[in-house]
């Protein structure tokens, strides 16, 4: 116990960055922190909110909705996901993605003011010391998981060996419950540090009035005591950082809202439209799904099944139906969308037809046999709405094989992957209210 | 109950609402790890190695990089050149900005860059990932192509402004005024 009071003296750091004369950078501070940290908590609320809002947009309590995770206590759902305006998930995950990767340059610069926090010494001063901390571990660790996985996963890289979406979910989970603390804890330290009258003159300062920040009435451990000179001023800090979220915003954005936007998104991973009716973007090509011309060849039938019922319907017969036409936003949870004008039959038409009624999920299921996402639930208030098809067409011609011929789902609001394509079969099932 | 309350400061480190906080923000955390538990070995064992890789990497490699670059700019080269040659900051922040950003950009778009994602992205959009690293470069190129063209102007109207008066003085320590000597701790 002497030997460990000894080693950890709080006058006697080891030497290296546990030395306060260790860290020189002139524009370290409580204020840069703060600033960048008043960011932060605008941003990081809205990435998680639009985060769990996409969760609740694929109903994961419906059917096989989950894709396998287990539906436990943190899954707690206020209300069924809307069908109005029909573009709500286009833009929720339209705002996650490009809020997220907005922020990233924020979040780094962050990390980098309280750099020297890290080597704090002693490292554990009282309880609610180590327990600040041990929630710093999930903090810092949790942001750069989710960002991590987030980044990597809309440029298809799968480099991580695991599902995204479960180790994203419960990642953010962790990451928020860390968030909200710390926020809790520091919010006092942020807004002392943003209230002083020269908040803003530090911004005005160029180059060479760049000094360190005032140390204030508390250590911050963060002002430099051995400052180096300074090599950029803040404002050129700060306008590198803004500089950066900006080209990712317009990444995001590009990608999101398309149209002349989309030419501005040179790296937004989804920028390349080819022409045509059916040249917008692909999700899964019908060469990964295996679906083969004969597959869908004049043998093909839509079965509809439900409640007792069972029926079976070509594509003739299907386009002898009241056919319907909406424009409706296909919207990926990677963050691009892009609307385009469906032509097909009304799910709920389907229904009746079978003669089934009452307030119904529809089960659509897929051609394709190994795909993790060739079977999907909608819930009864998609069921029920006109928007919702079993589209045959697009923008006036036929569907293409890539884009789910003979015939895909497509709704209002709907997330991507939920809009089947190559649909085999519709079950009808009983909503449970 | 004061008394009370004093004591529990004294022995915790901080006020009794910190700990419920704290005790709420853990119990979170756990159901959220629990749920991560829920996953096959092979995937959890993943998904804790990039959690704590991505804490370690950012903590121990990017942050220490951007030091060591940092440290590197500043250097003084001793001997030939006059100290004030290297040290002096004016130049090096038009190296700095578009060096800071095209790490940034090669930081969030590398996997598409360097064609990590190739194979999936083609089975997705029928596309390949063989656009962005020209796309890439040519982005590095304007910003450092911005950022000569920012310095040239600055130089420039320095040059103009300079012009009727003496030279300025160049010993970085008068510039800078009160800055302490350089050489304090080190990496």
């Amino acid at each position: 116990m002497k030997l460990a009071l000894k080693v950890m003296d709080p006058d006697r750091p080891p030497p290296g960055p546990f030395r306060h004369t260790f860290w020189r950078s002139p524009l370290r501070g409580p204020w840069l922190t703060s600033v960048l940290g008043a960011a932060l908590l605008v941003a990081i609320p809205l990435i998680a909110l639009s985060g769990f809002l996409s969760n609740a947009a694929y109903n994961p309590r419906l059917g096989g909705n989950s894709v396998g995770r287990t539906i436990g206590p943190l899954d707690f759902y206020l209300f069924t996901w809307p069908t109005h305006p029909s573009w709500l998930y286009a833009f929720t995950q339209g705002l996650h993605v490009t809020v997220g990767l907005a922020v990233f340059p924020i979040l780094l610069a962050k990390l980098w003011s309280v750099f020297p926090r890290l080597f704090e010494w002693p490292p554990v001063r009282s309880p609610a010391h180590a327990l600040e901390r041990l929630s710093l571990a999930f903090l810092v660790g949790g942001a750069l998981f989710e960002f991590a996985t987030g980044i990597l996963d809309i440029q298809y890289a799968y480099l991580f060996k695991f599902f995204f979406t479960d180790a994203h979910y419960y990642g953010a989970w962790a990451f928020t419950a860390a968030f909200v603390f710390h926020v809790a804890v520091k919010f006092p330290t942020m807004r002392s540090a943003l209230a002083s009258r020269r908040a803003l003159a530090l911004l005005m300062d160029g180059l060479a009035d760049t000094r360190p920040e005032r140390a204030g009435a508390a250590p911050s451990g963060l002002v430099a005591v051995a400052p180096a000179q300074p090599t950029m001023s803040r404002r050129a800090l700060l306008g590198t950082v803004a500089g950066g979220s900006l080209f990712f915003a317009v990444q995001g954005l590009g990608d999101s809202l398309g149209g002349p936007l989309r030419a501005l998104s040179v790296l937004g991973p989804r920028d390349r439209f080819a022409g045509g009716p059916n040249g917008f973007t692909v999700n899964r090509t019908a060469e990964a799904a295996q679906i083969t011309r004969e597959k869908v060849g004049p043998g093909w039938t839509l079965g509809l099944s439900g409640l007792g019922r069972t029926l079976s319907l070509s594509r003739e017969q299907l386009l002898a139906m009241d056919q319907h036409t909406y424009d409706l936003p296909i919207a990926c949870v990677e963050g691009w969308s892009t609307t385009q004008r469906w032509s097909g039959v009304r799910v709920r038409d389907l229904a009746r037809r079978l003669g089934v009624d009452g307030e119904l999920t529809a089960t659509a299921t897929s051609l394709e046999t190994d795909g993790v996402f060739s079977a999907a639930t909608l819930a009864h208030n998609e069921v029920s709405d006109d928007r919702t098809l079993l589209a045959l067409r697009v923008n006036g011609v036929d569907l293409s094989l890539d884009h789910g011929y003979p015939a895909r789902i497509i709704g209002p609001a709907l997330p991507g992957v939920h809009c089947t394509k190559w649909v085999a079969r519709i079950s009808f099932g009983e909503a449970r209210a | 109950m004061r008394a009370a309350a004093q004591r529990f400061r004294g022995a915790y480190g901080a006020g009794p609402l910190h700990l419920v906080g704290a005790l709420a923000c853990f119990a979170v955390i756990g159901l959220a790890v629990f749920g991560w538990f829920e996953e096959p070995w092979e995937s959890l064992k993943y998904i804790l190695i990039w959690f704590l890789g991505a804490v370690l990497a950012h903590d121990m490699v990017l942050l220490p990089l951007y030091t060591a670059l940092d440290r590197l700019a500043t250097l003084r080269v001793p001997g030939r050149f006059p100290p004030v040659a290297r040290t002096r900051p004016g130049p090096w922040v038009y190296v700095r900005v578009p060096l800071i950003l095209s790490g940034l950009i090669l930081l969030v778009f590398g996997a598409e860059i360097l064609r990590e994602g190739n194979a999936t992205y083609f089975t997705a959009s029928g596309q390949h990932q063989n656009v962005y690293l020209g796309r890439y470069l040519l982005i590095v190129a304007c910003l450092f192509g911005l950022s000569l063209l920012a310095f040239l102007a600055a130089r420039l109207r320095r040059g103009a402004e300079r012009a009727p008066a003496e030279p300025q003085c160049t010993d970085p320590h008068k510039a800078w005024g009160t800055q302490t000597p350089e050489g304090s701790g080190g990496w």
